[in-house]
Order: structure tokens, then C-alpha cells, then sequence
């Protein structure tokens, strides 16, 4: 059995298991090239074994999945040698330099010294630490380290990168430059990274899937799960309490949910289209004066929490705010 | 197999010695360890007329067999402490704090990741004996007369077997663990078992490198008595059982989850 032509990864029944906990319960995932592909999933869903498993860091406990052509668990070609990986809290060697690790890791992929002079030059370039090459990584600041982290896993022009995490230390400004950068990335390599910082992987991903205790729960183009699963929601902002609009919408066969804060309502709406007529319609008709009236644009999020059933741990913890 | 990687690693592992200051601090410590013995030797019975409190401690004349004796014995226990210390970190440390996976993810195989890492110390321990080595017959040769070369060298590959012996248990432990404590305490256990075992079975005691250390042997040494086979098997065993320790923890690391 092979990867099929044209995907760049491809898991059949990935599993992976602890003991008796299954970290992975048979992973079924498809990744064509030149995309950025994100992985989500609340902490201990299992997105950091898929990408430790992906990466020839563990090895599976059954299935069995490809990598720009090879397989995971082969002894063959080392896929190794095509990908480039950065782990959730990159370490490095303190006491070399910026500039002599991205040379030592050229040379770990058999690049002549000439290569990786450029190479080493270009990528600190690329992720702004040109002017920090010939300091120390041990004087380095968690961000810049995240950016060595970056160029060190792009040294050999890899097919697929793996980012675990790549934004979580980042600073609003940092974390801006590097969604930019994974944009650019896109026409020479394809970009898999986890996250739980949903609206950054809503602004750049092609496709996303979403894993929750092991299980893959939704693979789609990121249009096509809002589509699928973040249902509409209007909400309206009245004069009086809108503890009124209960009773008032609770037979219409279009509402699916009401949740009302003080003079504010969030209605969520099974059929958009015709809310949108009813809705106005039914306020008049009630004498309700109505101040604010907007309809959501489904998001990301709303996907996360119609299949998780909970809210990311970003947006509990508040580290979900883009700048 | 990406063997061309067993370069750029152990470049990188003795860069690593020498920024982190490995290597001179086991340069140190061998060389005093070396010098002091011949210093002391020669030392004693001032140090004990001093400290005697009119008691008056009658010592045969020391000479260059009793410091070459004192050599080898500071160098079996301090050194080999020592070389505990410097490396029952090499591979637990590298996993605990992550730099094993970000090296481990890229084309490296596994057991170049253990052998670039046992070999750059092993030329750090060479170093260190050389030097204290030349430290010892030095003042030998200063304070007592010239110690003969060829024993003098022999006796000095046996202590390399013993404490390359050592090393390959600490990087063995180091492999086992992931704390970097945990390898020290395991290879440091180990250490006494080397030490332990000669004097609980004889046969055993014949085996290894430390058998050519015993005051007895060392004077057949330097007599030219000593028989070809009981000196050199030893030390053949010692670095025989390093290399299975090393071939060990190649295979136990390829199998670990990092």
C-alpha cells in the first residue's frame, strides 16, 4: 500500500496507545501539497503525538501513514531528510550561536559549506534575527528562539514542515510576522501545524482538522467546516430587556437558541435566510425598539465548540485575542 | 543509513567539551591528580616526621615503585568520578531539555546520536591521561629516578581501559534515564560493582583492567616478569566490555521514544 499520488501526507488507522490510554484512535488524514494544514484540538487531544508519529519521533502502535511519499515506519529512504520540524518548546544547544547552529543542523543535511553559508543567511533574514546570528541562543528571548526554531526546520528546503505550537510564545507583533511568514512558506513546502489559538488558524489555513481525545472528529477545507458546523447567529441589542424575546421567538420553527444578557440576545438561527426576514418583523410587530442588530460571521471557533463541545483553551485563558 | 552525519556531530560533541568546559576541567583534574602523586610520595615521611608529635614513625625509604603505586591509585577512583559527573548528562540531559528531538527529527541516526557523543569523551579522557601521564613520570623521574617507559605506558592503556570502562557504563546509564541524577546515581552504582567485584571473585578480579593495578602486578611489571597474556587480556576485556556497553545503548536508544 502506498500514499496516494497526489497527498503529501496520508494516515490510515493511525493509532497510538499508553498502556491502556489511546492517545490516537485510528487516524484517517489526508494533506495535498502547498497547502497549510492545521491541526486542532483542545490539550490532550492528541495533536502533538500525531505530529511526534508523523515525524518518526515515536512509533505508531498501528496503521500506518506516509510522508511526501514514505512511509512513517520504514527503514528505507529516511523521510527525515525531507521535512523539517519544530517541537512546541524548541531547545537548543545555549552555547552556540544563532548562526552556528543553522550551520550545524546544513551540515546534518549534508549541505556543502557554501550552501549552508547561504542558507544559514537567507533564514535568519527571513525570520528577522540577521542582526542576533552571532549572539548566543542562550541570550536569546523565548520568541527569538521560536524563530530560530522556524529557520532551523526550513534549513533543507523541506517538502513538509511540522510546527507544534509555532506561535503560543510569540508576542502579538512576533505572532503577525510569523502567520506571514507560514503564508509565504506556502508555494515551496507544505505547512502542518497544531494550534489552539483558533483565529490565527482561521486567517491562514487552507484545511484544518479537528481531533478531540484521540479522535479525528472533522477534516475539511476551513469554508467548508464553517459551512458545515458553525450555525448563524444574530444578535440584537434592544431598549428594554430583551428577556422579552424568549417568549416572544420561542415557537418560531428558525430558532434553535436563545442566550440573553442583560438588554442583549444571541439567537442562534437553524435557516439564515429566513431569519433574516422574520427576525426584524417580529421585533416590530412586538413594539420591541431595537439599537443594535448584527449577524455573525460563523468563525472558527463556533466550529471548535459545536464539535468539542467546549470552548478552546484559548479563549478560556484569553491568549486567543489576535492582534 | 546517513553515516556522513557521524562528522558534523562529533565536531559538534567536542566543540561542546570545549565551550562548556569539559575538557579543561578534566584536564585539570587528571594533571593534578597525576603530579600529586610523585609530589606526596616523595612528601610522606616529612609529613608524617611533622605530624608525628615527637613519636618517632619509622618509614622505609619511598621510592619510585611507591609513587608509581600512588598513581595509580589516585587514578582509578577521582577520575573516574569525575568522568561521571561530565557525562552522565550526555544523552538524559539532551532529552530532558529537548535538544534530542530537535536533533533526533532531522536525518541523524540514533546510534551516531550515542557514538559521536561516547567517542568525544573518550578523546577528552585520552587527553586528560596523557597529560597526567606526563605529569607523574615527570616529577617520577624529578624526585625518585626515570620510571621505565614500556610498563610505565602499559599500565597507563590499563588505566584507559578501566575508565573507558567507566564511561561507557555512565553513557549507558544516561541512555536508560531521562534524568541526567538519576544516570549519575545508576553509573556511579555500577562503578562500585567494577570496583567491588575483583575483590569478591578472584577470576572475575584476573579479568578486568584494575587487576593490573595491585601492587604485586605492578612490580612484576616493571621486573619484566609479567607474562604477555595476563597483562594484555585485561585490558582487551576492558575495552571489549566498553564496546558491548556502547553497542547496548546504540541498541536500547534506538528503540526509545525521545
Amino acid at each position: 500500500m502506498a500514499c496516494p499520488g497526489e497527498a503529501i501526507i496520508h494516515c490510515v488507522s493511525l493509532r497510538k496507545t499508553y498502556g491502556s490510554v489511546e492517545a490516537l484512535k485510528g487516524l484517517n488524514l489526508t494533506v495535498y501539497p502547498h497547502s497549510i494544514f492545521g491541526l486542532l484540538g483542545p490539550n490532550g487531544a492528541g495533536k502533538s503525538t500525531t505530529i511526534k508519529l508523523l515525524t518518526r519521533q515515536i512509533m505508531p502502535s498501528g496503521g500506518q501513514a506516509w510522508v511526501a511519499g514514505a512511509p512513517i515506519t520504514g527503514h528505507g529512504a529516511d523521510v527525515r531528510a525531507r521535512i523539517g520540524y519544530l517541537s512546541e518548546q524548541p531547545s537548543f544547544y545555549t552555547w552556540m550561536s544563532g548562526q552556528e547552529f543553522l550551520d550545524f543542523t546544513g551540515e546534518l543535511f549534508g549541505l556543502s559549506p557554501t550552501m549552508r553559508r547561504r542558507r544559514r543567511d537567507e533564514l535568519l533574514e527571513l525570520v528577522g534575527l540577521a542582526d542576533a546570528g552571532k549572539r548566543k541562543i542562550g541570550g536569546y528571548s523565548n520568541g527569538m528562539r521560536q524563530r530560530l526554531g522556524i529557520a532551523q526546520a526550513l534549513v533543507n528546503h523541506p517538502e513538509v514542515v511540522f510546527l507544534d505550537e509555532p506561535i503560543s510564545a510569540l508576542d502579538p507583533i512576533g505572532r503577525k510576522e510569523i502567520l506571514e511568514l507560514l503564508q509565504q512558506l506556502k508555494s515551496e513546502t507544505t505547512v502542518f501545524f497544531s494550534s489552539h489559538v483558533l483565529a490565527d488558524v482561521d486567517r491562514i489555513c487552507d484545511a484544518v482538522a479537528v481531533l478531540n481525545q484521540g479522535e479525528l472528529l472533522a477534516q475539511a477545507s476551513t469554508a467548508e467546516l464553517k459551512e458545515r458546523y458553525a450555525r448563524p447567529v444574530i444578535t440584537v441589542e434592544l431598549e428594554s430587556d430583551a428577556e422579552n424575546l424568549r417568549g416572544l421567538l420561542a415557537r418560531e420553527p428558525w430558532v434553535q437558541h436563545i442566550a440573553v444578557s442583560g438588554t442583549r440576545a444571541s439567537i442562534l438561527v437553524s435557516d439564515l435566510a429566513i431569519a433574516k426576514r422574520a427576525l426584524p418583523a417580529c421585533l416590530v410587530n412586538a413594539n420591541l425598539p431595537l439599537l443594535r442588530y448584527e449577524v455573525a460571521l460563523p468563525t472558527l471557533e463556533d466550529v471548535f465548540i459545536r464539535l468539542v463541545g467546549k470552548e478552546p483553551d484559548s479563549v478560556r485563558s484569553g491568549a486567543g485575542e489576535t492582534p | 543509513m546517513s553515516i556522513y552525519t557521524f562528522w558534523p556531530m562529533l565536531k559538534k560533541e567536542l566543540r561542546e567539551q570545549y565551550r562548556t568546559y569539559r575538557l579543561f576541567i578534566a584536564m585539570i583534574v587528571f594533571l593534578l591528580l597525576g603530579i600529586s602523586a610523585p609530589i606526596v610520595t616523595w612528601l610522606t615521611p616529612d609529613l608524617l616526621k611533622s605530624l608525628g608529635n615527637g613519636v618517632t614513625i619509622i618509614l622505609p625509604p619511598q621510592t619510585a615503585t611507591d609513587a608509581l603505586n600512588a598513581y595509580l591509585k589516585n587514578m582509578v577512583q577521582l577520575p573516574a568520578l569525575a568522568l561521571i559527573l561530565l557525562a552522565m548528562g550526555a544523552i538524559a540531559d539532551e532529552r530532558s531539555r529537548g535538544t534530542a528531538v530537535t536533533i533526533l527529527t532531522k536525518p541523524v541516526p540514533r546510534s551516531i546520536f550515542v557514538l559521536a557523543k561516547f567517542l568525544a569523551y573518550e578523546l577528552t579522557l585520552i587527553l586528560s591521561i596523557v597529560l597526567a601521564a606526563a605529569g607523574a613520570f615527570y616529577y617520577t623521574g624529578q624526585l625518585f629516578r626515570p620510571l621505565p617507559i614500556g610498563p610505565f605506558l602499559t599500565l597507563n592503556v590499563a588505566l584507559l581501559a578501566f575508565l573507558t570502562l567507566t564511561l561507557a557504563l555512565t553513557i549507558l546509564s544516561s541512555t536508560l534515564v531521562r534524568s541526567t541524577i538519576a544516570a549519575g546515581g545508576l553509573a556511579f552504582l555500577g562503578f562500585i560493582v567494577l570496583v567491588v567485584l575483583p575483590d569478591l571473585n578472584a577470576t572475575i578480579g584476573q579479568a578486568l583492567p584494575s587487576a593490573l593495578f595491585r601492587t604485586g602486578r605492578v612490580t612484576q611489571l616493571l621486573a619484566g616478569t609479567a607474562s604477555f597474556v595476563d597483562t594484555w587480556q585485561p585490558v582487551l576485556i576492558g575495552f571489549g566490555l566498553a564496546i558491548l556497553l556502547i553497542a547496548l545503548a546504540c541498541l536500547i536508544y534506538r528503540y526509545q521514544e525521545i
